[in-house]
Parts: C-alpha cells; sequence; structure tokens
C-alpha cells in the first residue's frame, strides 16, 4: 500500500520533526489521522476477534505488489513496512495470506535522520580512537525501522527485611548495620519487551528506556518512509521476561531507603500482577558501517535519540595514545617516586607500586572485557543481518 | 640491585599499568550505553511506602 498525496498524487512520507504525512513532490503536508490509506480493509476490525486479549488480535496481510512500479517483491515474512527494491518508493506491505497480529500503538519517529546522523557524527568526532578518515560516513546509510514490542504494566506489592548501615554524618562514629522491614505497594509500566526474534534482546535492552507519553494508537500512516516488523515471539515469554524485569525494578527501589548505605535484602515476597500488556511498533534508527573489512551497527532511539554501539578502532591510534599516556605517567610517578624518597618514605612508594599495579591491571582488563562484549554485539551477524538487506538497497 | 633500581622497576610496571588503564577507560566511556538497572527505573511510576520500621530484631524475621 502507498500512502498518496491528495493534491499532486505523490507518495506521502511520514516526517518525525513535523510529526506530520509530507509529499516529496508538492510538500503538502497532511495530519496522518487524515491521509487516506488503500486497503485500508486490512487493518479493518471486522478482520478481528472481538476479544479484547492481544493474542486473538489478528489481521489479514496480501501478497505484496509494488503499486508504483508493479513489481512482485520477496519480502521476509514478518516485514510490514518496507521499500521497493526497483522503484525506491516506500510502502506498506502486507505479505502473504498468512494471518499476523495488529499492532495496537506505535511511538512514531521523533527523531529525523539528519538528527540521529548528528547524534552518531558527535560520538564518532569524540573518539580520540579513530582516524580523521573514518570519522565520516555517509548518513543515507541510516534507516528507520519499528521493532515490534510488548509492553507490560505491573502492579506490585511486596514486604521486605533489609540489613543496611544508617548514614551517619559523624564519620568517626560507630557503624553498625540494622534490620528494616519495608511494605511496598508500587505500579511499574509500560516495560518493553522486544518482540522480535530477529533483533537480539541485548542491544533491545541497551536502546532503552523508551517513554510510554508517545505511544499513540496504531495507525498504518506513521510506517510510510520507513520500515517495519511484526512481532514473531510469543507473549507468553515475553511477559515472563517483564515480570523478572519488574522484579529487578522493584527490588533496586525497595533497596533505596534514605540515609542508609550498603542495603541488602534479607528476605521478601514480592506478589506482581500484569495489569495491562499491549503490542507496539516502536522506533529505531539502524547503521551498518564496514571498517577495515569488519561490519559494525550503530543503533540510535528513534524517540530520544540515544545512540548505541560500538565504535571501530585505529590501532595505530590506541598505539599512539599508549606511548603518550605511559610517557606522562612515567614523568608523574618519576617525580613522586625521588620525593618519596628524598623524604625518607620510599617505602610508600614501594606500597604504592605493589598495590597500584595490579589494581589498574584488573580495572583495564574488566574495562576491556567489557569493550570486547559491546563489539560482538555491534559486530554479530544476527543484528548485521536485521539490517544489512534493508541498507543494501 | 640497590633500591633505586628496584623503584625504576616499580616505575616502570606501575606507569605501564596506569597507561593500560588511561586507554581501555578512554575507550569505553565513549561506548558506555548507560546504566540499564538505572535507566529501568524509569518505568516506576508510583511507589508508596505503606509501613517501614527500623531497627527490628533480626531473630524476629520469618524464616523460609
Amino acid at each position: 500500500m502507498n500512502i498518496k498525496c491528495k493534491n499532486c498524487g505523490g507518495i506521502l512520507e511520514f516526517d518525525p520533526e513535523l510529526q506530520k504525512m509530507v509529499c516529496s513532490h508538492c510538500l503538502s503536508m497532511f495530519p496522518v489521522a487524515e491521509t487516506e490509506k488503500k486497503h485500508t480493509t486490512v487493518f479493518d476490525s471486522s478482520h478481528f476477534s472481538q476479544e479484547n486479549n492481544v493474542a486473538d488480535e489478528l489481521m489479514d496481510v496480501d501478497i505484496y505488489t509494488c503499486e508504483s512500479c508493479g513489481a512482485e517483491l520477496i519480502i521476509n515474512d514478518v516485514e510490514l513496512a518496507s521499500y521497493c527494491v526497483y522503484c525506491g518508493q516506500p510502502s506498506i506491505v502486507f505479505s502473504r495470506t498468512e494471518k499476523r497480529l495488529r499492532p495496537q500503538y506505535i511511538i512514531p519517529f521523533k527523531i529525523s535522520k539528519n538528527q540521529a546522523g548528528t547524534a552518531i557524527r558527535e560520538k564518532f568526532v569524540k573518539s580520540e580512537y579513530l582516524d580523521k578518515d573514518d570519522k565520516f560516513f555517509a548518513p543515507e546509510l541510516l534507516r528507520g525501522i519499528y521493532i515490534p514490542y510488548g509492553m507490560f504494566c505491573f502492579h506490585a506489592n511486596d514486604e521486605a527485611y533489609i540489613r543496611g548501615v544508617p548514614y551517619m554524618v559523624n564519620k568517626k562514629q560507630n557503624h553498625f548495620p540494622q534490620y528494616y522491614y519495608r511494605k511496598v505497594f508500587a505500579r511499574i509500566g509500560h516495560i518493553p519487551v522486544d518482540a522480535s526474534f530477529h533483533f537480539p534482546n541485548r542491544s533491545a535492552d541497551k536502546l532503552e528506556p523508551f517513554s510510554d507519553q508517545d505511544l499513540t494508537e496504531f495507525d498504518s500512516g506513521f510506517l510510510s518512509g520507513y520500515y517495519a516488523d511484526l512481532r514473531d515471539e510469543d507473549f507468553n515469554l515475553l511477559r515472563s521476561r517483564a515480570v523478572s524485569r519488574a522484579k529487578k525494578i522493584l527490588t533496586s527501589r525497595l533497596l533505596s531507603i534514605p540515609m542508609v548505605e550498603h542495603p541488602v535484602l534479607i528476605k521478601d515476597n514480592p506478589q506482581i500482577k500484569c495489569v495491562k500488556e499491549i503490542y507496539a511498533l516502536l522506533p529505531v534508527w539502524f547503521m551498518v558501517i564496514e571498517h577495515k573489512g569488519e561490519k559494525y551497527t550503530i543503533m540510535v532511539n528513534g524517540q530520544t535519540g540515544k545512540v548505541v554501539g560500538t565504535l571501530p578502532v585505529s590501532y595505530k591510534k590506541i598505539a599512539f595514545f599508549f606511548i603518550m599516556s605511559f610517557i606522562a605517567c612515567f614523568l608523574m610517578i618519576s617525580t613522586l617516586s625521588l620525593i618519596a624518597a628524598f623524604t625518607g618514605y620510599f617505602q610508600i612508594a614501594f606500597l604504592a607500586y605493589a598495590l597500584g599495579s595490579p589494581l589498574l591491571l584488573y580495572e583495564g582488563i574488566k574495562k576491556i572485557r567489557k569493550y570486547r562484549r559491546d563489539k560482538q554485539l555491534s559486530t554479530s551477524e544476527t543484528i548485521k543481518n536485521f539490517v544489512k538487506e534493508r541498507q543494501e538497497y | 640491585m640497590d633500591y633505586l633500581g628496584y623503584m625504576l622497576i616499580g616505575i616502570i610496571v606501575l606507569s605501564l599499568c596506569a597507561a593500560f588503564f588511561t586507554v581501555a577507560d578512554a575507550y569505553t566511556r565513549i561506548n558506555d550505553h548507560g546504566d540499564f538497572t538505572e535507566d529501568s527505573q524509569a518505568y516506576m511510576k508510583d511507589f508508596d511506602v505503606l509501613e517501614q520500621e527500623r531497627g527490628i530484631d533480626p531473630s524476629s524475621i520469618p524464616s523460609g
């Protein structure tokens, strides 16, 4: 389905900055709800089950033929919106005749392609370890994809026993742990859980938080100009993941008692009840960049502009930075050591070498491991394949 | 080797470790994606403490 301009018949695309449908041909603008959509019967409520349960809401999907050029396209079985690879026109795609769940809500893109490009560029510029030439990338490589999510709301009751040390203004006073009892009620709202099998969960987690303030009832107009996938993960599985996250959020808040340090949860009895679950599409910008034969996927939260992704590094720059740091540290530590030696405190200097070296080495290795884990995420085949086909068009 | 020799070795080793840490830290700072647990608190809409007691006897904590 294409959404066409009432004035000239050109293709309308959703503009995140204006939050309106804009004609790429005559630049006319229309509110999303007022655009005429062919094939709207696809989303007609008569096609859905009368029950409210999200698992029963279904929609019919058609074989996709591009309305601009007539080409018939093979697309993946969860794609909902795409571009025609022959004529490049954006299309909302209904593939095959199988029944698919209809999204109930959507957070439309708030960050435009240019803003996403600027956010990534700022991150690149800050990186000391990239060569000058590598700091430039083509923003046209950015692709906006709506990712399917389950969003869950919970009511939680908990009774907890916590051990903690009361905070003392006078540090000389003895600190003895005390035991606390807390009975709480919490409302935890719209925890998003990625519902796409092909999109790695860890990547989805890093893109958060998404704010439910921008949740809007689903309208296919928002999809025009973007890619979109339908959910292909079971809602029961998503719910159980959301419950475990709700527990973590609750525990973390339970332990934050004013004026209490080092709190430890001794015992609790959380009762978490799911009160609402919705199926929504959330916006993400993706870009795959190639650096010395390796591909890195950079993502931008399409609502908040948060950039997620590990940048490639130039080993020449790392070596240079390491040598410079070594020289600076050597000069500083030598000076301090000489002062210690001349003032008769050389034992302190030896103590600093013995304790400082393994500590710095240990912390450095921890950071390098974290980098390697994040890099694996950015260079993983799964996420690369998720974006690659769309970027190559 | 006198203590100045040991001191020189100590300075070199500590400088190498410090340089390694500086390089690793600079890189992870650029690639930091925020604290997931802290960010998740954005989903906490209401949190009411219904009862709170301080200084309770640990033996009164129910077992199991």
